[in-house]
């Protein structure tokens, strides 16, 4: 498909007018072994993926009924950066989970040599259950911080009565990044995504669910950081296609400096869809008297046997907190990163793998500086 | 022996003038009591000793040990060795009481050249809520978040015995406290009782002052104490009212 007639993603609050999604380094390289991050992995990890620069280079997979493959159809070009992303892939990767499988699998994306243009396709089938551990590092070359411009396009099928529990960390990443997941969850399926976006590139993120069968769920919870010059879109949208699902948005976001956070939020009941619920809560903190910290939350609505509603707020750093804190001998600077801890906590006690959140709240406190 | 010595102290909040001249002296061993109606300029004095923001110093000094505390930041003074009681403590959401508490007590070990022993640490923790009988689960709480009146401040009470300061100003530590809570935490107080411990203690009402007896009665009135005195000044007041000292100051 011709990619000029097609529109760049909606990314509201933001203007992506002039961002360079196509400015990517797409050379081949010979498949090598670059190093095995091993802490990226629990040491009591069963299942576990290593992919460099596209390559998969560790696949240790001891579960049964997990298959893995790199071939994957090309999915529906609904924006020009998904068609940019059928054209020039140069990574894939296909997890099927079979009916009634129980696992935990974590996948590591590690890139240093080019841009990643990546699309997975995660499937569960009829009652499988799959906690999915999926961290990005994007890390560029070895002369410079600067790492390549990515887009990464991620298809989701939970099955009837199926299960997964998905956590995206985004760690390192100074590039450009496009990166979207569109979920499709089936009868009584549920989808918990967790999202904690960590790195330091400039992005338009998209998580899109859609509640195909009666009784399914979807729950998704993001949490960014935004510093110095950062810019970040985040569009999480949940609609409900299905009779008595359930929707739930959760967004969390810190931002520094001169950086920009948009939340755009949408919750979106259609017709005829009775008995359906769908929230949202956005909560951001603005550390900085420049820095752009926009909550967008809409609720679309057309069915009147519903329960729907949205909450946001956008709060400083309250004065009163840090002279209370620092009367006890804490420094102004460590009162400060206190109080956005503690404004993150809720989030992070979602985690409950205790390596994860050791990770997780590494980096946080690195971005809070 | 620690000194904490205002003089001449004027402050204002927003422009308007509070304190219209302070002179009070706190050493380590000495337990002062500031009485006085509402609205004297009481509290302002235990903020402006603590730094608050919101004050604006506009005359006058206050040294502990013969250094400038109104040069120093809020965290210095505490390092100093300056402690306050509030009469209301800010709510912390998630950030938990021991969390909060351990940082605190490693940044004053630090000081020290000690390290923190996390054992002893919540060994010690466990013990002081039991003797500010507090709920057990005070420590995971959120600092002060959904904390009762008297929550906030026994809790208040529990950093001063777990912090250790070396002069204290409690602001009203008696409001919203019942009688048995009222026994409570004058006997933590009480405990702390040392020479190498001062307090001051900021009151409304005189009954903290029937389980903590003070040393040194102070009156303040409009901006200035007016009165200083023993213990049987406190009695006086009680009787008496503060009638009597506006009458006398005229």
């Amino acid at each position: 498909m011709n990619q000029t007639n097609l529109a760049l993603p909606l990314a509201e609050k933001t203007n992506i007018k002039d961002w360079d999604f196509e400015n990517l380094l797409l050379k081949d390289i010979p498949k090598k072994f670059k190093t095995e991050f091993s802490n990226f992995f629990p040491e009591d990890a069963e299942n576990k993926l290593l992919l460099e620069d596209g390559f998969i280079m560790v696949e240790e997979i001891e579960a049964e009924g997990i298959t893995i493959s790199q071939t994957v159809e090309p999915v529906e070009e609904s924006n020009r950066l998904i068609a940019l992303n059928n054209e020039k892939r140069n990574s894939a990767l296909s997890v099927v989970v079979e009916k009634n499988t129980k696992a935990t699998l974590y996948i590591v994306h590690f890139s240093d040599e080019r841009s990643l243009v990546h699309q997975s396709h995660i499937r569960l089938e009829t009652g499988a259950e799959l906690e999915l551990i999926e961290t990005f590092m994007l890390v560029g070359s070895a002369e410079s911080t600067e790492s390549y411009n990515a887009n990464i396009v991620t298809k989701v099928d939970v099955g009837s009565n199926a299960s997964l529990n998905s956590s995206v960390i985004k760690l390192a990443h100074h590039g450009l990044v496009y990166q979207t997941r569109l979920t499709e969850v089936h009868e009584n399926g549920r989808f918990n995504g967790t999202n904690f976006i960590l790195d330091y590139s400039d992005m338009v993120f998209e998580d899109f669910a859609h509640l195909v069968g009666k009784g399914s769920e979807a729950n998704v919870a993001t949490m960014a950081i935004a510093d110095k010059s950062q810019k970040r879109n985040i569009t999480v949208r949940v609609e409900n296609f299905a009779p008595h699902s359930n929707g739930n948005i959760v967004n969390y976001g810190v931002v520094k400096d001169t950086a920009h956070l948009a939340f755009n939020g949408v919750g979106k009941i259609h017709k005829g869809m009775n008995g359906g619920d769908n929230q949202q809560e956005t909560r951001l903190l603005n550390l900085s008297k420049v820095a752009q910290a926009i909550a967008n939350p809409f609720l679309l609505i057309d069915e009147g046997d519903i329960t729907a509603g949205h909450a946001a707020s956008i709060g400083q750093i309250d004065e009163e907190q840090v002279y209370y804190l620092m009367s006890r001998g804490l420094s102004k600077q460590e009162s400060e990163k206190l109080i956005v801890f503690g404004f993150l906590a809720p989030f992070a006690n979602k985690v409950t793998n205790e390596s994860l959140k050791e990770e997780l709240l590494e980096s946080i406190e690195e971005k809070l500086g | 022996m620690d000194v904490l010595h205002i003089s001449g102290l004027r402050a204002a909040i927003e422009d308007k003038e509070i304190l219209k001249g302070v002179n009070l002296e706190v050493k380590s061993g000495e337990f002062h009591a500031v009485m006085g109606p509402n609205g004297t300029g009481k509290s302002t004095l235990a903020q402006v000793i603590m730094g608050h923001p919101k004050y604006e110093v506009l005359a006058g000094k206050i040294t502990m040990n013969d250094e400038d505390v109104l040069e120093m930041e809020v965290d210095e003074r505490a390092k100093a060795g300056l402690f306050l009681a509030m009469q209301y403590p800010s709510e912390i959401p998630g950030v938990t009481n021991s969390d909060f508490l351990r940082m605190a007590v490693r940044t004053k070990m630090q000081q020290e050249d000690k390290r923190l022993n996390l054992g002893a640490f919540m060994k010690e923790l466990k013990g002081k809520i039991g003797d500010l009988k507090m709920q057990d689960d005070m420590a995971a709480r959120y600092l002060n978040e959904g904390f009762s009146g008297g929550e906030k401040k026994r809790n208040e009470i529990l950093q001063l015995l777990m912090l250790k300061p070396k002069i204290a100003v409690l602001d009203e530590v008696d409001s919203g406290l019942d009688v048995d809570a009222l026994k409570i935490v004058g006997d933590a107080v009480n405990s702390m009782r040392s020479d190498s411990f001062g307090c001051l203690i900021i009151t409304h009402y005189q009954r903290i002052l029937d389980y903590i007896t003070p040393d040194f009665v102070h009156v303040m009135m409009d901006g200035r104490i007016v009165k200083s005195g023993d213990v049987s000044l406190m009695k006086k007041v009680d009787s008496e009212g503060y009638d009597w000292i506006k009458k006398e100051k005229l």
